[in-house]
């Protein structure tokens, strides 16, 4: 055997021996000490608390925590490993959270619905079991809506607050119910994931979640900061219910509320500007040496991010306001036009759900509010599904001919756009995506 | 004075002096002999006989050197003692037929509170599939002891060990010897290597060896594999004190290495004053060693035993109360009565502490060595015992699950499970270390299967050999169970569970594992007389028979219990 044979051998057994060590290190099965991710010690709500592992054997974690948040109860590692459940044993309905080692990366599980985060910390929801031509209704126990397909997509957070409002999620191809998946905890899983993604940090959880009041390790010295004040709003417009619309015709119907909401946030941040840039401010004094430094430190910085901040969501609060009346108007041309009076007034319901994913109360108070709603079964005709696209085909032209005028108006604030020109029929999006994009653009910068 | 027949008369003053006369010679003969006595009794005082250390006349009490023996049933009865049963390949080829096995002995408590069970244990010469399982038993621990340390890895190729499974390790090197799987130069290398490694071992603050330590560098460490300190197990401690009991009885040659691996530990935080066993962990806030009670029934009484055959008062320790029952199937299974909401430890109801006892120590009291195999000096411990086996049972006959529960590891998360008979308030409850309830994790765990064989001669435990005794990887050693619910083999490799089945088989050729101590003195008790050494670690003195746990009897379940 030559040197140049034993160096390749050397060579190949070094490979071979790290690949097996790669290969063992990254083993689900296989217990390793580097896969913690997560400090059982800062607690996930108020009330948990972290506890001793009854450990008999040589490994293992040495402590998890446990606790009891929106009706669940919940265990969680070291790794990221968890169950939520409404029983305290943790028998029944489980979701069960395991984690890719050595990551942040953590899917949920319940059945064959598999809950998981992307890189912008939207929940993506997957379903083993469903099939082409299979259908998902959201039932409450007594009646059930059908969830649109784009509840396989990354969720938008009218859907995700449709899906943590509890209840049952149900795969039905045809009549046939292929699965029945309880979404108790569905909330409370999401909430953990994107928990674990921020590396257990407070402000990605929703504005009603019961943080600690004080958590170990100093963090309550830093929530404080202009960061997290910022992050801990982000999260606010994506999954709570309380301050957004579930649904854009929803969001129509409760437009004031909707601008409510977005002026007294640029009310807050107008606060916190003035508050930054004057360094003997009342918020300084009250913070402390310690949070005074964590202000006043990045305040350069953040004044521009609040400057560009504030100008954002001015420009967006013009255009929600316009974009809601362009909507209604759009509505009442639909009713004059489209549906006309031939469809009957189930009809007309039944079309504004599956176009525009509204449920069928907000779809009868816009129709009972146009004016235009009638009962005369004689004049109404059965909507032709053509029909359905050429409508929304004009309300998407309509929409983004609007945006594309409000989108020069706003050049000079520096926000991307694009011309009439330079659109084509690929750029079209719905007005629901069109809205989240619109909330999740002013908000997340 | 002359009467009338002419006769003269003594006068009253004649009496007198005759009185007195009497009366002097009595003085002086008295006289004489004291004064002889006196005499003789100086003349001896001046050649008295010598009293030797040690000896019959010393005043000052052998004990307290501790230079007496332990006193054990053979010694206080004259009763002939047990004797260690020769190798499986050294027995001659009617050995079994010659044994008693008290075939016609009724079943139940003796005025002396020994049990005799209605079961009989295995015995036998192994068959062709117990070896090949014996062998591929034994693999594990060729696949997995560290050359370096001579400690052998808990869990298949993850270096960490503890006490315990050190103990089973032990186990399993004793089997391989006595069941001629190995020879003895191989034996002594690898037991000589162990406890020389174990002797220098780090201690926990200078006490007890950590819970945890790994295997390949010795270092103490935490449960995460990494240099650190977690505490001490009194648990862990026990079990390993019982197999170095074992190897102390049955390898003479060893005791004194035995002894002053022993001799290097700090017994003063593990053994309270009322013969409670407490555990040690560290405070996380402020890092300060924490003592506290540890062990529940079935555990407790098994470690408490490994301790009293070293000579420490575990008195209360060995007590079963406080206990309850639960009735299962028609059987009262008696689980530990301290609630785990106010003593924050669980009381799982497994098999294995039972199993531990019958096979390593026949049921029978620390200084019993001479009752008959047959009857258990611990007579308690072997009708609970016969209790969690009918329950086992039962469920098989009523369910049709094969029931064989025992704590055991699992491959990935949670790793471990508690796969009890009743925990918790609920029967077969299978929870992980924090508390989940996994019942995908039920098993038949391939110990507690093998164990519940060895000890148990019956139909059930024919079938739970025929599940469990091919259950290996050829090259690598039997597996941890099967599961339950059809999901297959626990695709996992521990010495515990290797050890175990070792234990098992040795003890269908040998019975007992446990065998009297044949020497007097030990070092164990002589060691450090001339310090206070003995003082400050609680080094007992060697048990006399007023310090014998007691024999102890609780009411016998006399028909199902629906």
């Amino acid at each position: 055997m030559t040197i140049k044979h034993f160096s390749g051998l050397s060579i190949l057994s070094i490979y071979l021996f790290s690949s097996s060590l790669t290969s063992a290190q990254t083993d689900p099965n296989t217990f390793t000490p580097d896969n913690a991710i997560l400090d059982t010690s800062i607690s996930f709500a108020i009330g948990a608390q972290e506890a001793q592992q009854s450990l008999r054997s040589s490994f293992g974690w040495a402590t998890f925590q446990e606790g009891l948040v929106e009706g669940v109860y919940f265990r969680f590692d070291p790794d990221g490993y968890a169950r939520f459940s409404p029983s305290p044993r943790l028998d029944t309905n489980v979701f069960e959270v395991t984690c890719t080692p050595r990551t942040f990366s953590c899917t949920g599980q319940k059945g064959s619905m598999v809950l998981s985060t992307n890189a912008k910390n939207k929940i993506l929801v997957s379903l083993a079991e469903l099939q082409d031509g299979d259908r998902l209704f959201v039932s409450d126990g007594t009646q059930e809506i059908e969830a649109p397909a784009r509840i396989l997509e990354p969720l938008i957070p009218q859907l995700e607050a449709l899906l943590s409002a509890g209840g049952d999620l149900i795969i039905k191809r045809g009549e046939t119910v292929i699965e029945t998946i309880s979404l108790t905890g569905f909330s409370s899983v999401v909430a953990y994931l994107r928990w674990v993604a921020a590396r257990q940090d407070y402000s990605v959880l929703p504005r009603d979640w019961p943080i600690p009041n004080a958590s170990p390790n100093g963090q309550a010295a830093t929530i404080a900061s202009p960061t997290n004040w910022r992050n801990q709003n982000q999260p606010l417009i994506v999954v709570d219910q309380s301050t957004i619309a579930p649904l854009p015709t929803v969001a129509i119907s409760k437009n004031d509320e909707g601008i409510e909401k977005v002026q007294d946030e640029l009310q807050e941040i107008r606060e916190l500007l003035s508050q930054t840039s004057n360094p003997v401010s009342k918020v300084d004094m009250e913070l402390g040496q310690t949070d005074n430094k964590s202000l006043s430190d990045p305040a350069a910085e953040n004044l521009v991010q609040l400057s560009l901040r504030i100008s954002k969501i001015e420009n967006t609060l013009s255009e929600i306001s316009s974009k809601f009346s362009d909507f209604e108007t759009s509505l009442s041309s639909i009713n004059n036009n489209g549906l006309n009076t031939h469809e009957t007034h189930e009809q007309k319901i039944a079309f504004l759900v599956d176009a525009f994913e509204i449920d069928s109360d907000t779809a009868d108070m816009i129709l009972q509010s146009d004016g235009s709603n009638t009962h005369d079964e004689a004049q109404k005709i059965k909507p032709d599904p053509s029909n359905h696209d050429d409508v929304l085909t004009q309300i998407f032209d309509q929409l983004d001919m609007d945006r594309d005028v409000d989108s020069v108006a706003t050049t000079d604030l520096q926000v991307e756009t694009q011309t009439s020109s330079n659109l084509n029929s690929q750029d079209y999006q719905s007005l629901t995506k069109y809205f989240a994009s619109v909330f999740d653009s002013s908000l997340s910068n | 004075m002359i009467n009338r027949h002419g006769k003269t008369r003594k006068s009253a003053g004649f009496s007198l002096f005759l009185i007195g006369f009497v009366l002097v010679a009595l003085v002086v003969l008295l006289y004489g002999v004291g004064s002889s006595a006196r005499a003789l009794v100086l003349a001896q005082a001046e050649d008295p006989i010598p009293i030797f250390a040690g000896g019959d006349r010393d005043k000052l009490p052998a004990l307290m050197r501790g230079n007496i023996p332990a006193a054990t049933t053979s010694r206080e009865d004259g009763s002939a003692q047990r004797q260690k049963p020769p190798r499986m390949c050294e027995m001659e080829s009617d050995y079994f037929e010659k044994l008693d096995r008290g075939l016609n002995v009724k079943a139940g408590y003796t005025l002396r509170n020994e049990y005799v069970r209605k079961y009989r244990d295995r015995r036998g010469f192994l068959t062709e599939r117990e070896m090949t399982a014996a062998k591929t038993a034994w693999l594990y621990f060729e696949n997995f002891t560290q050359e370096t340390t001579g400690l052998a890895n808990s869990v298949g190729n993850y270096p960490s060990t503890t006490l315990w499974d050190t103990a089973s390790y032990m186990a399993g090197l004793v089997s391989a010897y006595e069941l001629c799987l190995i020879e003895k130069p191989e034996f002594d290398r690898r037991i000589t290597l162990l406890l020389t490694t174990i002797k220098g071992l780090e201690l926990f603050r200078k006490e007890l060896p950590n819970k945890v330590y790994h295997t390949k560098t010795g270092a103490k460490v935490d449960y995460t594999n990494k240099p650190g300190e977690i505490g001490f197990s009194a648990l862990d401690i026990g079990r390993f004190l019982v197999w170095m009991r074992i190897i102390k009885n049955r390898y003479p040659y060893l005791a004194n290495t035995v002894d002053s691996v022993l001799l290097k530990w700090d017994f003063s935080n593990a053994v309270s004053d009322e013969g409670l066993l407490y555990g040690a962990f560290v405070d996380k806030e402020s890092g300060e060693t924490v003592y506290s009670q540890e062990g529940r029934l079935g555990y407790e009484e098994y470690a408490a035993k490994g301790f009293a055959l070293w000579g420490f008062k575990t008195l209360l320790a060995h007590r079963a109360e406080p206990f309850l029952t639960a009735s299962i199937f028609g059987v009262q299974v008696p689980y530990d009565g301290r609630d785990p909401r106010i003593f924050h430890s669980q009381n799982y109801v497994v098999t294995e502490s039972y199993l531990q006892d019958g096979l390593e120590l026949g049921f029978d009291l620390p200084h019993d060595d001479s009752t008959p195999e047959f009857v258990h000096s611990d007579g308690w411990r072997a009708e609970f015992a016969d209790r969690i086996y009918e329950v086992q049972e039962n469920r098989w006959r009523r369910t049709g699950f094969m029931t064989a529960r025992s704590e055991h590891n699992v491959k990935g998360p949670p790793y471990f499970t508690y796969d009890t008979i009743f925990s918790d308030g609920y029967p077969w409850n299978t929870v992980t270390p924090r508390g989940d309830y996994v019942p995908d994790h039920a098993a038949v765990a391939a110990k507690a299967a093998l164990g519940l064989w060895a000890l148990w001669e019956t139909e059930y435990t024919d079938v739970l050999y025929e599940a469990i005794i091919e259950l290996f990887e050829p090259e690598t050693g039997m597996f941890e169970g099967l599961y339950e619910r059809g999901q297959g083999r626990v695709e996992i490799f521990t010495a515990n569970n290797n050890g175990i089945i070792l234990t098992s088989l040795l003890h269908k050729v040998q019975g007992t594992i446990l065998t009297p101590y044949t020497g007097d003195t030990e070092v164990w008790y002589t060691a450090y007389r001339d310090q206070d050494i003995r003082v400050r670690r609680n080094y007992p003195d060697p048990p006399q028979k007023d310090d014998w746990l007691p024999a102890l009897r609780h009411s016998i379940q006399e028909k199902a219990d629906f």
